[in-house]
């Protein structure tokens, strides 16, 4: 029990740590052969109870495809993945997926007119300036936190 | 609706005619002589790019503007503050004018930061108006609420559904409530273009999604830097107007719809006191095309299907196109809203008005855009007799049947030819997660499988429409991303001639259980359009059968 409570406040501190000490506020995991990274991290600003999006880059230095399959974090009620679209229709919209997948050494930017986490039900306001944690959840990687600052636009 | 002609104000101060008549004329030479070189095509195009890079190469600033200058649309609705709103009140400054709704996390934000930013540029005297076309969630309040946050130069109009989509009919903006099953409820896809309005009132420039701030703070900036009306016409040297046909860039490659032009549209007429809403998202001509329609009376509440409702097609002269059908009232279980469904053979493709006829003598009208079926399939024809691959058929290899990551295998059960040999009525999602031609594709398959659960009596089954193998469980397309090879069966369906190449991907068909095509749509697809489809050929829903 004690020695649990410990290994966990050991992780916390190695992935403070890396936080810390990453310029670009990269975070990393290693499966196998590699790093899954994830850096430029940020969320629009927006008010308490309303949505709100992040965007991020996440790099698979791994040998193999990864996934990101989830997202989940205490600023929103839900987090889900989404990407947006445009269509023949000349509508542009957005869709949940699935799942993002990161091709073995390949790099994929979620960002402003593509894909996305979408935050809903916010549980206060976003300010420019404050920080979200996110929890990525990754098929391979396992779950990777993430500090998203919070901009304007 | 009552559009406001531009009034031109008289200039204040008028400076003397001679010297205004230099100034333009040098303003003009010296554009002419930069144009010669090639200067002012290359500056306006290192200015514009797409958001993130996602858009790719978007053309300048000069080919966002509209060849035909006319009014702008009526924006009659209620500001933030709950008084009626009216266009007219900002002549004098430029306005940017866009659709959204508040609950939007990406685009609509997006656009925002972009305007935020012109209006920086800028400084004070532009304004904008932000329209919501979600009037389920988007009230006075919720207005009031979201622009709180914004610079004070905005202004936040909402509506009645109906009064919503009159004005986005007339700007020649779509929109459309995409079910995801998911608890958040829905989204709402929309057109999400910047409107560029001058101090004049007419309707000058549009910006597709995906368009930087740059080259719409140049064009508000050489708004401002204009004249007072009455000494040049619109569009001269300052915003100079694209050739014909380039005035609608086209963001994403397999865009052949025709987009309708803002400045142009007419206004639904309503005399009658009721007023048809277009639900549905691809309208043929050319076969028995079925048109989803919400109607609502004088007091903007929807008609529920107890008055039989007869629709005529008219042309552009006015004459009548076709005779009067009568629409189906439909409900989809679980749904609260009635639509009604006539059935038309629209001649040719491109503009159409419907008449509305109420048996109690009540009528309105609706303007339609039809597209140009090219070889699909024909609506209210046999489907093409084709046996779609299931999962069996390829011994159990999934990739080899769907490329979707996480995929629902009830989707690659069936085939097109079992499904019409159990009598069953089928929707054929034409889609790949992986073969992304499109940047709507993969999405028709998500919003299917939300309907998948709720008509356990129809067939769904998913058809990727390219040529590829699987090799180590990996789909390698057998061809160019760019130039993708259809298979048999996409091909058997009509797609791949102009104007629906490989890449106008998603494409769904509804055939029903005698197999008759009964609907067809590509690209955004509403979930509305198939739900109310299926319920149509299933007869669960229909109300007064």
């Amino acid at each position: 029990m004690l020695a649990r409570a410990a290994a966990s406040i050991l992780s916390l501190f190695l992935v403070l740590s890396v936080a810390a000490c990453g310029s670009a506020a990269s975070n990393t995991t290693q499966p196998a052969g590699g790093f899954v990274t994830i850096g430029g991290a940020w969320a629009r600003a927006a008010q308490s109870g309303g949505t709100s999006a992040a965007y991020m880059t996440i790099t698979n230095g791994t040998l193999s495809d990864d996934t990101l399959t989830g997202v989940s974090t205490p600023a929103a009620a839900s987090a889900s993945l989404h990407e947006t679209m445009a269509g023949a229709s000349g509508m542009t919209g957005m869709q949940p997926v699935d799942g993002i997948r990161i091709p073995a050494g390949g790099t994929v930017t979620l960002e402003p007119g593509g894909y996305h986490v979408m935050l809903e039900g916010l549980t206060g306001d976003l300010v420019a300036g404050q920080v979200v944690r996110l929890t990525l959840t990754f098929k391979g990687a396992g779950s990777i936190e993430v500090s998203a600052e919070v901009r304007a636009s | 609706m009552a559009l406001q002609p531009a009034e031109p104000h008289e200039p204040p101060a008028p400076a003397p005619i001679d010297r205004r008549a230099a100034v333009v004329g040098l303003v003009m030479l010296a554009f002419l002589a930069m144009l010669a070189v090639g200067l002012v095509v290359l500056v306006l195009r290192d200015n514009a790019g797409g958001i993130g890079g996602t858009a790719g190469a978007t053309p300048g600033p000069s080919s966002f503007a509209y060849a035909d200058v006319g009014p702008a649309p009526a924006l009659e609705l209620k500001d933030q503050d709950g008084n009626p709103f009216s266009l007219a009140s900002l002549r004098g400054q430029p306005v940017m004018v866009f659709f959204g709704y508040t609950h939007c996390p990406d685009v609509c934000p997006a656009t925002i930061g972009n305007v935020n930013q012109v209006l920086l540029t800028t400084g004070e005297g532009p304004r904008a108006v932000f329209v919501s076309i979600d009037p389920e969630r988007d009230d006075v309040a919720a207005m009031n609420q979201y622009l709180r946050y914004l610079p004070k130069a905005y202004v936040g109009l909402s509506g009645t559904p109906a009064d919503i989509r009159r004005t986005a009919d007339a700007w020649g903006v779509k929109y459309a409530r995409i079910d995801t099953g998911a608890a958040s409820g829905y989204a709402m896809a929309h057109t999400a273009d910047v409107f560029l309005v001058d101090a004049q009132g007419m309707l000058r420039a549009h910006f597709p999604f995906g368009t930087k701030a740059e080259p719409i703070a140049a064009a508000v900036e050489a708004l401002m830097a204009e004249t007072p009306a009455g000494t040049a016409g619109p569009g001269t040297a300052t915003l100079p107007t694209a050739a014909p046909g380039t005035a609608t860039p086209e963001p994403t490659p397999g865009t052949a719809t025709p987009e309708p032009t803002p400045g142009a549209t007419t206004p639904a007429s309503v005399a009658g006191g009721l007023t048809p809403l277009l639900i549905s998202s691809s309208i043929w001509a050319g076969g028995a095309s079925p048109v989803i329609l919400r109607i609502t009376d004088a007091m903007g509440a929807g008609l529920d299907g107890s008055v039989p409702i007869r629709v005529r097609l008219v042309g552009a002269d006015g004459a009548a196109a076709s005779p009067e059908v009568a629409a189906t009232a439909v409900r989809p279980e679980g749904s609260k809203t009635v639509s009604f469904v006539p059935v038309l053979d629209i001649p040719t493709p491109g503009p159409w008005r419907l008449d509305v006829l109420a048996a109690d003598g009540r009528s309105g009208s609706a303007q339609i855009q039809a597209l140009d079926p090219g070889s699909t399939a024909p609506l209210g024809k046999p489907a093409p007799a084709v046996d779609t691959p299931t999962l069996a058929d390829v011994g159990g290899v999934v990739r080899a049947v769907t490329t979707q990551p996480a995929p629902d295998l009830r989707f690659s059960q069936t085939s097109t030819a079992d499904s019409l040999a159990a009598g069953k009525p089928y929707v054929l999602v034409v889609d790949s997660s992986q073969f992304r031609v499109s940047p709507a594709c993969g999405r028709a398959l998500m919003m299917t499988r939300y309907l998948l659960d709720r008509w356990p009596d129809v067939t769904f089954i998913h058809l990727e429409p390219f040529v590829y193998q699987v090799i180590t469980e990996e789909p390698v397309l057998s061809g160019p991303i760019t130039d993708p090879p259809l298979n048999q069966y996409s091909r058997a369906f009509g797609i791949g001639p102009a104007p629906w190449p490989a890449v106008s991907m998603p494409w769904i068909f509804v055939v029903d259980g005698q197999g008759i095509m009964r609907a067809k749509y590509t690209g955004i697809i509403g979930s509305a359009d198939v739900d109310v489809i299926v319920s149509l050929i299933t007869g669960n829903g229909v109300i007064g059968s």
